[in-house]
């Protein structure tokens, strides 16, 4: 009996978990992905990064702003991770 | 089988015996799976807008630069490139960096030709500016949270201009779900942008419109005819031109995210978190060795000790990821990603007044399971290993 249930527990977890996993990974945001295409289409394509303003890096704003990181200081060591805004981006794109 | 079957149970049994074990070990890998896999989610969502930013946009982007940085770009280039075979249409753009209020709250203003855009659009609420230098605003909806405005608002001058300062109105507001770069956005007419800069005459670029397949023919023409402008007073102005393909590359080296620390600090997190594993495991736990000596003792062999410690590991990991997934979920959609959005999007407050864009992809999640999979069993395992690969009378001691 014991062994049944496991047995049942042991297909229908994973089947619920796939289940659940599906759900949260569908594609459910038509709405905005919509509005996001008409801001693009009025400001004629503006944004690229995770940052917001221009306050430190145009670049990681927008590349087609900035042709590389102003705080890059390249030929030092570790002189890369001078910009906040790169060192720990989670959308991380090189300069060209 | 049947035995088989028994041992794998008794997995679940040793979750039962040790709880605050079993805690600690899905707490340990919640704490470290929840901020890597709602990362890995903005970073999904930002791509996700940066592609139809990149698909909506213009062909080309034309800027000068001097000194090896972007430089503004004289107008009558525009009329230069609009002569080029294959063009459709070029529109200048001003982008540049105010501060707005006593905060000084650092603001996007963008400014575009009042004809160049539509009449209407439903991502404002409120209406688009008018054309010419009427001073009239859209602004993002962190900005206007932040700001306290509302359209029909008042905005004191906040720049210089010889012509003398104005006051400015606020005619429309973003809406909060519409792009994380509304959020501190300032868009007006391309005059009252270069009223606001004092900088007329200008652009910081010229958007570049080509018939399909002339991209790259026009791209070579401006490169060719028109990259060493003479500047009025002296020296030369090179042109820079960034087509649709130069970004849509981007994409593909975003996704490695090879060179960013974001992955780099998570592996060092990773590390810490199976060595946190290893001591709640075994290694730092005495009771649980004697368990294991205890079993050996009774004439359970080392397989079936391994088999019983992995189906505790696969039942922990399971339910240490599946509780991060919710966890990611939930913060990042129904809290909206209260603080960490922060963390991860500059310029985003505690509390962010706009949506905050997020994907759970199958390939992060498969991954999350993967890693939490990995850092429970390889700190199991090994202590298991070792108090079960040693005589019983040593383990039970």
């Amino acid at each position: 009996m014991r062994q049944r249930t496991i047995s049942g527990a042991a297909v229908a977890l994973p089947t619920l978990l796939i289940l659940g996993v599906l759900w949260l990974t569908t594609d459910s945001d038509r709405d905005r992905r919509e509005q996001s295409r008409e801001f693009q289409q009025l400001t004629r394509g503006l944004g690229f990064g995770p940052v917001l303003d221009l306050s430190e890096c145009d670049f990681s704003l927008d590349p087609r702003l900035a042709a590389g990181c102003p705080l890059d200081l390249g030929p030092v060591a570790g002189g890369k991770c001078f910009c906040r805004q790169h060192t720990f981006s989670v959308f991380f794109y090189s300069e060209p | 089988m049947g035995k088989f079957v028994t041992v794998a149970a008794s997995g679940l049994d040793a979750i039962r015996l040790h709880p605050l074990r079993s805690l600690v070990t899905s707490g340990a890998v919640i704490v470290i799976l929840v901020p890597y896999l709602a990362g890995l989610a903005v970073s999904s969502g930002i791509q996700q807008e940066a592609e139809e930013s990149v698909q909506f946009g213009a062909d080309l982007y034309v800027s000068a630069l001097e000194f090896g940085r972007t430089a503004a770009v004289p107008l009558p280039v525009a009329e230069r490139v609009r002569e080029i075979d294959g063009v459709t249409d070029v529109v200048p753009r001003i982008v540049g960096h105010v501060v707005l209020g006593k905060d000084r709250e650092n603001v996007v203003l963008v400014g575009l030709p009042a004809n160049k855009i539509p009449p209407a659009t439903a991502c404002v609420d409120g209406r688009l500016f008018q054309n010419g230098t009427s001073n009239e605003f859209v602004v993002g909806s962190e900005l206007a949270h932040r700001l306290h405005l509302k359209s029909g608002s008042l905005i004191p001058p906040f720049y210089k201009n010889p012509q003398g300062d104005r006051v400015s109105k606020v005619v429309g507001i973003f809406k909060s779900d519409v792009s994380i770069w509304q959020a501190r956005l300032m868009f007006t007419s391309f005059e009252t942008a270069a009223h606001v800069f004092d900088n007329s005459g200008f652009a910081t670029d010229l958007l570049v419109y080509c018939r399909p397949g002339y991209e790259v023919a026009v791209r070579k023409e401006i490169l060719r005819s028109i990259s060493d402008l003479p500047k009025p007073d002296s020296g030369t102005i090179h042109l820079r031109v960034i087509g649709r393909q130069d970004l849509e590359i981007r994409f593909a080296r975003a996704l490695l995210h090879h060179e960013g620390i974001f992955n780099l600090h998570f592996l060092l997190v990773f590390v810490v978190g199976i060595a946190v594993t290893a001591v709640t495991s075994g290694i730092g736990l005495s009771e649980r060795r004697r368990e294991i000596g205890t079993l050996k003792a009774t004439g359970w062999q080392t397989d079936e000790v391994l088999l019983r410690s992995l189906v505790e590991s696969l039942v922990l990991s399971t339910t240490a990821s599946l509780v991060s997934l919710l966890g990611v979920f939930v913060w990042l959609r129904w809290l909206n990603g209260f603080w960490i959005a922060g963390l991860f999007l500059s310029g985003a407050g505690v509390v962010p007044h706009f949506e905050v864009p997020y994907r759970l992809m199958p390939i992060p999640v498969l991954l999350l399971f993967l890693i939490s999979l990995v850092i429970v069993m390889t700190g199991t395992l090994y202590s298991t290993w070792r108090a079960a690969t040693v005589p019983p009378s040593e383990a039970m001691r």
